[in-house]
């Protein structure tokens, strides 16, 4: 039980209080105690304190109340009493509980520990002026500070034997491997090379297009590389493996499972940023703290979908029960503070919820403190739409509706001096009238109910009934509905003569125009807010106001017929006429528009549904709708008896030049009024930020029992990062997030480096150079090859973060190259090739089969990006349900990146495959072998379906003869020429049987599922 | 010049059915343990039995929705004195729809069943024929009264998305009898799947090879057993004879490669799996009086008697773990036990469905010399509360979700029936007398199949996971 001296060494002070930890060193180092000097005592006994009692003896509840942390705790002792007393060895409980084997209970003293624990309390149980912690050193039970991972990047120098090598990678591989005795391994071959390198750079097999000449692929290697990361298809499939960590899904999960359609921004932006080699700090910090500046605009927005990505309990946080959402809210924090600290740290700090980290040096108030730095997040849906296009749009209708005015202004001019031309020939005709033009539709429900006009005819409902050129309405379901307009409106004029024959009735309308957008309405109303008086009816009354007409008066029983008329101005002034006299006081109210195609007229009901009070009793003599606001002489002349102008009287009154125009005026006016300038708005599912709450300390995790407040902040033992950020307990969102992403993605934060080259390294060979990619802490592992792994991290940080500067170094590398050898040597060394002493055999992986299936059938379809495609039935039964299918067609041929991922959904295939359960995160794939498995590749409809394509495609490419298809076939599949035996075999095998049943067992085919 | 291969493919079959890599293969080659073909070892590190297991199946009948444990196991007297009146009660409840009712005595009646005097209401009268051999737990709580976080608690310890369920830790540890069928199955409620799907069989983070394989006891029962489209069998059988050939030169190439091996050997289990399961699923190779038994001769039980009878020969087939569900998505109309709106109606129509069958399983399991060493086990997420949901005057006919005590039963394994271990408060609506928690429970069903829970473990992301987090404790009053 002695500490390595490898990691004292390491140890780092970082504590103002702690400055006596080196001297510690030195004094372990020489391990010759120094018994007469009392300070001395202590520092060789802080560790045997450190590593066996603070365990226990710490914290808010010590163990028998005795907290071992300072020299006052100490002596103060606990619940049995102080541990030692003026160094008296028989008088110390501390000495009597150790010497018995009673303390530590778990582990045992060895003698020396022993020893320093008696000459220290024999000394009196010196204390330095200074606080022990058990995150002071790692222990074997535990990391501290000291752990490798927090430590500073090192600056390691190329071993000095293999300094020629040209890429660095094979000095630090080879180095390691001489140590142990053992060699790198040739390269494979350059075929083998070319479908690895498409497996790992792709994701996919290659395309057929690929040219896979040997020599050409030797001597061009790198050029080959340059292409293979230049191609898109590299950013489709490194964004698998990131949205395999960003627990991506495309539904809320739990029970609701509701869909998140717009969830793929967040995917595509994934892509995007990989395929423009975005540096890795910067996309890591947009996926914390996109949204947290302005100058991120909407890709700041779309990329904070990483934080909450995750599923989402809806019901859960729409209980009645406060108590429990407040638990469902803090399952949710453990998800995002997990997520994030693990997918950039490799730090398990969600272990830190309900207590102390028990293997890592990570307080449970420092969870809080992250959970505080994320407190404001929460899911929504935002809206994303591209500023230019918005502000396009904005211009755009800024200038139509200048354009409309002019246009409108040139009507007006042209019919007031077409009107005049109209009165002359009026006056010399010996009338006094004024001359009015056409309305677009007139009803005199003389013999019909036809527009005389237009075509806006009307059509009987319920008992309306005409009689004696009147229009008979019995208040309760008799109306009339006309075809939709032809035309849009804007201002307007609604005119109707009516005769009531109830003046008590309250409600109905003459004449209305009903709107398609839910309930719009402008009509003609009378007594339904006063009993008697006339209004402008709208819509909860939105246009309506009580203007101050006389009501009707009379008993009713010889009903007079009422002239009335409203008219909409085009700056919105609505005025009321009655009988030709101005009726009440106009007012002004923002003008609704009816559109054509869905506006109707309607006459005797205010607004659907029939029934109630919104049913008119009268008669109706005639009605006009004019596009324009009459004016006050106009509409006096109206009621007065007069007409608007016959086309005779037009024509008569005015050039026909002058007419034409006014009709191309007109058109212009209707079409410019009929653009609607709709800018598409685009939404993302991505953080909706929210006004964070103060966090409080929970003990135990419980939401019962809240303790102190905690600010936000990072973890005090990653070493080279400040974890203060400066923030108070209600400091504001944003800067809370940026803060986090700045402390994350500092270039002195040594874990954020390390983290992704291991993970990049990981997928290039199977394994990480630290096994468990998520988790550097003490349940992690250690590198297999530290120097190298901060070698590259440093190489990263130099390169600006170029990530594919660092595939590109990799796959380059010898140690990449190398074959799949066998080797008993090696077996016997390093069975699981831990040293890389060769090459490690790929299987595809469930995306990498169904996209080289569909590309072998000839049936990928490469286009990328934009809404993903589903594959799949759904119904809602109070949650939505989801029945994935086997379906055909282009849109569903797309590379599996694109396939809506729906959490209850799961797909057989690929999930028989080892595709993640979408709600936790991935670092890393199983790779397993079963029954199902094979069943699924031999019998799925996808599979037998793609074999009938893939034969398809082989008849097309090789013609009839067998023989050659046979060829084709296993060049699309193996990507090599059949040996003499192969094709004799396979050629006999389509002759006896068919081609697409060989392309089946080719599919199957173990050469096809794994690349060497 | 196809080789025989079908020797030397059986020795692989045990490597093959681990559904492992090459470096869990190697570690068991270093274990160098030979194994009879035709059962799945376990794959944990540290795989069962641990001690002197006493069942090695479990069948778990998930009744969805919450059954109301006042109305069915655990009989509470006074609540019938208290009929109609107020909770007086200094803690307010805190339910899920917040509505707080009277009081309300069961709609059934209770009575005292078999030579052990269990109380079971006369909501089940076939199982009450059983009752000697349950063991009800009265004291069940959980952490939430949400559907699906309770349920996910129910078979994961979790109340979240994304962790291993019951059967697929037990696939894990335990391996399986038979590498003819999947290890973990799920048969669900033909009127539909519960809502979260298959979130509800995850496999979580252990490899995809342990989440659950739904079999129907209606319709297709195995998805992809067969090929999708009709292929001749000289077609078939032709293309799987290449297939070995093909892949077993690959392999002559790459002797080392055990995975490639495992690879080939999958297909030697397909094809038997492809034997098993229509055999298995073929109901009517059953005695009409089992049907009988089984009430699926009964429009009314037929459905889920099928599903009963079918776990029941999975079981016999060395299945490790099946799970039935008794109810489906909540919407409307009810397709569960989720009685919100009126007790007699909802749980009566379920009860209807489920009860005969559930007693016929027990008897058959029985009668089979079965029961000794299968666990049955039939719970609910939750239970549901002693007073209605509705205005607090009022007297309503449903009740709210209630997760703070609710009934659970048990039977097989050896454990003595005709008993109830702990007790809730005398209205039924909190436990108070030996609380159980999921993880209690999980810990002591392992217990029963030779797993140390605390030795049941997974890596994952920094933990060393394991079904019942940091909590289970054993309860050997509860075990017998």
């Amino acid at each position: 039980m002695t500490l390595p001296h490898q990691a004292l060494h390491q140890v780092q002070c970082r504590s103002s209080k702690t400055t006596l930890l080196m001297t510690l060193i030195s004094l372990i180092a020489a391990p010759a105690v120094c018994a007469e000097n009392p300070t001395n005592t202590f520092d060789a006994v802080a560790p045997i304190l450190i590593r066996h009692c603070l365990k226990c003896h710490q914290g808010d509840e010590p163990s028998g109340g005795l907290r071992m942390t300072t020299a006052e705790t100490f002596a103060v002792g606990g619940e049995s009493g102080e541990p030692t007393t003026n160094g008296d060895l028989d008088d110390s409980l501390l000495w009597e509980q150790v010497s018995t084997g009673e303390m530590p209970p778990e582990s045992n003293l060895t003698d020396s520990e022993l020893a320093i624990l008696r000459n220290w309390i024999k000394a009196g149980s010196p204390w330095r002026d200074r606080k022990l912690h058990l995150f002071d050193m790692t222990t074997n039970e535990r990391a501290g500070k000291d752990w490798w991972s927090l430590q500073p990047l090192k600056n390691p120098t190329i071993p000095e034997a293999f300094k020629s090598e040209h890429n660095p990678i094979d000095a630090f591989v080879k180095a390691r491997l001489r140590v142990n005795g053992l060699e790198i391994s040739p390269s494979a071959d350059p075929i083998t090379l070319v479908r690895r390198l498409s497996l790992h750079l792709h994701g996919i097999h290659p395309s057929p297009a690929t040219e896979l000449d040997s020599e050409a692929v030797e001597q061009n290697f790198e050029a080959l590389v340059a292409t293979f990361l230049a191609s898109p298809r590299y950013g489709e499939r490194w964004a698998r493996h990131w949205l395999d960590l960003a627990r991506f899904g495309e539904s809320q999960g739990f029970e609701r499972d509701k869909s998140r359609p717009d969830a793929w921004h967040y995917r595509d932006w994934v892509i995007n940023a990989l395929n423009q080699d975005m540096p890795y700090d910067r996309f890591a910090q947009l996926q914390i703290a996109g949204d947290c500046q302005q100058e991120t605009g909407t890709e700041g927005i779309i990329a904070t979908g990483f934080l909450v990505a995750g599923a989402y309990d809806e019901v859960g946080q729409s209980q009645q029960s406060a108590a429990m959402r407040a638990v469902v809210r803090q399952d949710e924090l453990e998800d995002y503070v997990g997520t994030v600290s693990q997918t950039f740290l490799g730090l398990t700090t969600n272990c830190a919820r309900c207590h102390d980290h028990k293997f890592d040096p990570i307080l449970q108030s420092e969870y809080y403190a992250l959970c505080a730095a994320l407190d404001g997040v929460r899911p929504g849906k935002r809206e994303v739409t591209d500023p230019s296009q918005i502000a396009q749009g904005q211009q755009l209708a800024a200038d139509l509706k200048q354009q409309t005015a002019n246009v409108a202004v040139q009507l007006a001019e042209l019919e007031r001096s077409i009107l005049q031309d109209v009165k002359k020939t009026i006056v010399a005709d010996g009338k006094d009238l004024t001359p009015i033009l056409q309305p677009i539709a007139h009803w005199d429900f003389e013999l019909d109910l036809k527009d005389q006009l237009g075509n806006l005819h009307g059509q009987a409902h319920g008992k309306a009934r005409l009689e004696n050129g009147m229009l008979v309405l019995d208040g309760k379901d008799a109306h009339v509905m006309t075809i939709p307009l032809e035309q849009p409106l804007h201002e307007k004029t609604l005119v109707g003569k009516v005769r009531l024959e109830n003046l008590n009735q309250g409600g109905g309308a003459v004449m209305a125009l009903l709107g398609k957008s839910p309930n719009r309405f402008d009509a003609i109303v009378y007594g339904e807010r006063e009993p008697g008086r006339w209004i402008a009816g709208s819509e909860n009354f939105v246009r309506t106001q009580d203007v101050g007409g006389p009501p009707e008066t009379g008993d009713g029983s010889n009903p007079q017929p009422v002239h009335i008329a409203i008219t909409y101005g085009p700056d919105g002034t609505i005025s009321l006429f009655r009988n030709g006299e101005p009726y009440g006081t106009p007012y002004q109210k923002p003008l609704p528009e009816y559109s054509v195609g869905t506006a109707k007229v309607a006459f005797g009901i205010r607004l659907l549904p029939v029934g109630g009070n919104r049913m008119l009793t009268g008669r109706i003599e005639e009605a006009s709708l004019y596009d324009r606001a009459l004016t006050g002489m106009e509409i006096r002349s109206l009621a007065k008896g007069g007409n608007f102008l016959t086309n005779e009287e037009l024509a008569r009154g005015t050039s026909a030049k002058r007419l034409v125009m006014r009709e191309g005026l007109r058109e212009d006016l209707q079409d410019l009024r009929s653009r609607n300038i709709n800018i598409q708005k685009q939404f993302t599912y991505a953080v909706q930020p929210r006004k964070p709450e103060p966090t409080r300390r929970l003990i135990r995790g419980n939401t019962a029992t809240p303790a102190e407040v905690v600010v936000p902040a990072g973890i005090a033992s990653v070493q080279g990062v400040n974890p203060d950020f400066g923030l108070s307990a209600d400091s504001p969102e944003k800067h809370r997030r940026q803060m986090l992403a700045n402390w994350i993605t500092s270039k002195h934060n040594p874990l954020f480096a390390r983290v992704i080259v291991n993970r990049i390294w990981q997928h290039h060979f199977g394994v990480g150079l630290v096994r468990t990619p998520s988790d550097f802490g003490f349940t992690g592992g250690k590198p297999s090859h530290p120097d190298l792994l901060d070698y590259l991290a440093n190489q990263l940080i130099e390169s600006g973060w170029s990530l594919k500067t660092l595939h590109r170094l990799i796959v380059t590398s010898k140690t990449w190259k190398q074959a799949v050898t066998e080797s008993l040597r090696g077996e016997q060394i390093d069975g699981n090739n831990r040293m890389l002493w060769r090459g490690n055999r790929t299987r595809l992986d469930a995306e990498a089969i169904r996209d080289s299936i569909l590309q072998m059938a000839g049936q990928l379809n490469e286009s990328g990006g934009g809404p993903s495609f589903q594959d799949f039935k759904t119904f809602n039964f109070n949650s939505q349900f989801y029945e994935v299918l086997d379906r055909e067609g282009q849109q569903y041929n797309r590379r599996t990146v694109y396939r809506m991922i729906i959490r209850s959904g799961r797909h057989r295939l690929l999930d028989a495959f080892d595709c993640p359960d979408p709600s936790a995160t991935a670092p890393k794939r199983s790779r397993t072998t079963t029954p199902l498995q094979s069943l699924s590749l031999m019998n799925h409809p996808f599979a037998i379906r793609m074999a009938g394509h893939y034969a398809n495609r082989v008849r097309a490419d090789a013609g009839p003869n067998p023989e050659r298809q046979v060829q084709r076939a296993i060049e699309l599949a193996w990507y090599r020429s059949p040996t003499p035996d192969e094709q004799k075999r396979l050629t006999d095998f389509v002759r006896d049987h068919d081609l697409s049943s060989l392309c089946r067992v080719l599919i199957n085919s173990n050469e096809f599922l794994y690349v060497d | 010049m196809l080789t025989d291969h079908r020797f030397n493919r059986r020795s692989w079959f045990s490597f093959a059915s681990r559904g492992v890599g090459s470096l869990a293969l190697a570690d068991l080659m270093s274990r160098n343990c030979s194994l009879p073909a035709g059962v799945i070892v376990p794959e944990a590190a540290d795989p069962a039995p641990h001690h002197q297991p006493r069942a090695k199946r479990v069948i778990h009948i998930c009744m969805f929705g919450g059954l109301s444990q006042v109305d069915s196991f655990d009989y509470k007297p006074d609540l019938e004195k208290l009929h109609g009146k107020s909770l007086s009660s200094d803690e307010k409840p805190d339910v899920f729809f917040g509505k707080i009712g009277l009081l309300r005595k069961s709609d059934w009646k209770f009575r005292q069943r078999g030579e052990s005097g269990l109380w079971i209401s006369e909501l089940f009268p076939h199982l009450g024929e059983v009752a000697d051999e349950l063991t009800v737990v009265n004291s069940m709580y959980a952490e939430t009264s949400n559907h699906t976080p309770a349920t996910f608690q129910e078979n994961t310890g979790f109340r979240l998305n994304g962790f291993p369920t019951f059967g697929a830790w037990m696939s894990y540890g335990m391996g399986s009898e038979t590498d003819e069928l999947p290890s973990y199955i799920v048969i669900p409620d033909t009127r539909g799947l519960p809502a979260g799907g298959s979130i509800n069989w995850s496999n979580g983070f252990l490899p995809a090879r342990h989440q659950g394989v739904i079999m129907r006891s209606k319709g297709t029962p195995v998805d992809d057993l067969f090929p999708a489209v009709q292929i001749p069998e000289s077609r078939e059988q032709a293309s799987r004879k290449l297939l070995d050939e093909i892949n077993q030169k690959h392999l002559a190439a790459r002797p080392d490669d055990n995975e490639l091996a495992a690879r080939i050997a999958s297909y030697g289990l397909a094809a038997k799996m492809q034997m098993a399961v229509p055999e298995v699923t073929d109901l009517s190779r059953e005695s009409p009086s089992t049907h009988q038994m089984y009430g699926i001769e009964n429009p009314a039980t037929t459905d889920f008697g099928r599903s009963c009878l079918l776990a029941r020969r999975l079981l016999e087939k060395g299945v490790r773990f099946v799970q039935l569900y008794s109810g489906g998505a909540f919407g409307s109309p009810r397709i569960n036990w989720d009685g919100h709106e009126n007790m007699q109606n909802n749980h009566g129509r379920e009860a209807g469905r489920a009860d005969k069958p559930l007693a016929g399983l027990i008897r058959d399991l029985r009668q089979r010399g079965m029961l000794d060493d299968t666990i049955v086990i039939c719970t609910s997420e939750f239970g549901r509360t002693p007073f209605t949901q509705s205005a607090s005057d009022q007297l309503g006919t449903g009740r709210d979700h209630n997760q703070n005590g609710f009934s659970i039963w048990m039977a097989g394994a050896g454990m003595p029936g005709g008993r109830t271990y702990g007790a809730t408060d005398e209205i039924g609506w909190q436990a108070t007398e030996n609380r159980t928690s999921w993880p209690d429970l999980h810990a002591n069903l392992l217990h029963l199949l030779g797993i140390n829970h605390e030795r049941l473990t997974h890596y994952h992301n920094g933990i060393q996971r394991r079904l019942t987090n940091v909590h289970g404790k054993l309860l050997p009053e509860l075990l017998g």
